[in-house]
């Protein structure tokens, strides 16, 4: 006989059944487990939430937003500063002859006739309305509100200046409307893509732009665009003195267009 | 056309509103994706799963073993005879000592039978000493096969963790390849670069390379520990085997 003695021990074991048809089907189910729970899970926890910070929204061009307002009503136009008011006599004006008046043959002319010619109207609009300071506006009337340039029924629609927005609480504006004007100076808009860029920066108490950085990204070169436009832009005019706080993030939206 | 140009304003301080989700749900993407695409996720989810089972296997395989190897160990050094500790071997079957000391203890078995004496030969008086090794060479070789049958156990199945860790990544990558293929030929038939067009492709085709580190990360860590317990095992295999000789030549020759 060939076989060693210790040969039947090791064969049997090396036979010996191991265990793994067990633990397979375990490691399917678990992943199958855990796919499922992917699946199952709120969409949210697997993509990534876009925010969207809350903003005042301004355009300056292209299609006219929704028609929604800061104030609705509009302040009266001021535009000339009102000198100390004095205490002249009113004198009503001098009437004034008919002119064109047919004339009639048989009749002498009625003296009497002069006296009933009604006074002109006073036009509105005829002098410069005058106020405590200069603001543009479109109210006939004082109606006490808040100018803004850009909200208000008074300019909403319409191509450019279609404004609209929704934070209520920002004061000044007139800061805003100037800063977009330095921005817009430094700023390529045409190039070789339309598109979008949300760019995000910071205007310090004196002026200074801070924190600049791509908020909601395009092509690159959108993206250089935008970021050159604001940093060309070294100041900015101081943050008006009725804005209390020490620092104003502003939310710029780039449209370009090819 | 005119000049397209907007600022929006944020209050310092202003609470953040919840929005709705916004960004790439991945499961759209799949959902979207090619054949291709879907079958090398399932050919990663399959290797995945396999080494998985394999690795659940090995890990408690390792500390069945270990557990035995403890109680085989206490009981043979506490035995003065093997034929005690060759009956307590069924119970603790799951050490790899076991299957070389019932190999050692085979072959001193067939030695000192001695079915080699010529059957006229005188009968060994009465107190005569003790049966004798005619080759301590042999129990040797006997130990050294079943070490070699032992470690063979414990390896078996783990090579095909390292097959997954070498090959998932490649499988993921030539996924993510083909897609971003079928992404510029969008560019090319939408013949827009538009990060519209562009991105959804690529973040598909991101996933398959993704699956594919998945399956072989775990696979990686697993290969390294189980190879280096093989190793521990081995040398506690030799260990014992030296241990079985030094006894089998102490009180056989």
């Amino acid at each position: 006989m060939m076989q060693e003695a210790a040969t039947q021990v090791l064969i049997d074991r090396s036979r010996e059944a191991d265990g793994i048809a067990a633990t397979v089907v375990l490691s399917l189910a678990a992943h199958a487990a855990i796919i499922a729970a992917i699946v199952m899970m709120p969409a949210s926890w697997r993509s990534h939430r876009a925010e969207t910070p809350r903003t005042i929204m301004i355009s300056l061009g292209g299609a006219p937003g929704p028609r929604q307002g800061m104030t609705p009503m509009s302040t009266r136009p001021v535009q000339e500063v009102a000198a100390a008011p004095k205490n002249a006599p009113l004198v009503p004006p001098a009437a004034k002859a008919p002119e064109m008046v047919e004339p009639l043959k048989t009749a002498k002319p009625q003296p009497k006739a002069a006296d009933k010619v009604e006074k002109p109207l006073k036009q509105p609009a005829s002098k410069p309305v005058t106020g405590p300071e200069i603001k543009s506006g479109a109210a006939r009337i004082e109606t006490g509100g808040q100018a803004t340039p850009f909200g208000g029924l008074a300019t909403a629609g319409g191509g450019a200046g279609a404004a609209y927005t929704d934070l209520q609480n920002f004061c000044c504006p007139e800061y805003l409307a100037a800063m977009t004007q330095i921005i817009k100076r430094n700023w390529q808009q045409h190039q070789t893509l339309d598109g979008t860029v949300v760019m995000k920066f910071t205007i310090q108490r004196d002026g200074t732009i801070v924190d600049v950085g791509v908020e909601k990204p395009n092509a690159m070169f959108l993206n250089m665009a935008s970021q050159r436009a604001i940093t060309d832009t070294k100041r900015l005019p101081p943050l008006p003195a009725a804005f209390t706080e020490d620092h104003l993030t502003i939310h710029l939206v780039f449209q370009y267009k090819r | 056309m005119l000049g397209g140009f907007a600022l929006a304003l944020q209050a310092p301080g202003a609470s953040q509103p919840e929005t709705g989700t916004g960004g790439v749900d991945f499961l759209q993407l799949l959902a979207h994706s090619t054949l291709l695409a879907k079958s090398v996720l399932l050919i990663l989810l399959l290797f995945s799963a396999v080494s998985w089972a394999i690795i659940l296997y090995k890990i408690w395989q390792y500390r069945g073993a270990a557990r035995h190897t403890d109680t085989f160990l206490q009981v043979f050094r506490k035995s003065s005879k093997f034929s005690e500790v060759q009956a307590v071997c069924p119970t603790v079957k799951n050490s790899p000592l076991v299957g070389i000391f019932q190999s050692g203890y085979a072959e001193l078995n067939s030695q000192l039978r001695q079915p080699h004496l010529p059957p006229d030969a005188p009968k060994p008086p009465a107190g005569s000493p003790r049966p004798t090794l005619k080759s301590l060479d042999a129990v040797d070789r006997a130990l050294l096969r079943a070490t070699t049958v032992e470690v063979t156990k414990l390896e078996r199945r783990v090579p095909f963790l390292a097959t997954t860790a070498s090959i998932t990544p490649f499988i993921g990558l030539f996924g993510t390849v083909w897609g971003i293929m079928a992404s510029f030929q969008n560019i090319g038939v939408q013949g827009s670069t538009s990060l519209n067009v562009v991105a959804p492709g690529i973040a598909d085709a991101l996933i398959a390379t993704a699956a594919g580190l998945f399956a072989a990360i775990p696979a990686v860590y697993f290969y390294n520990h189980f190879t280096n317990r093989v190793k521990e095992f081995a040398a506690a295999m030799d260990d014992f085997s030296l241990e079985f000789l030094n006894i089998s030549e102490r009180n056989f020759t």
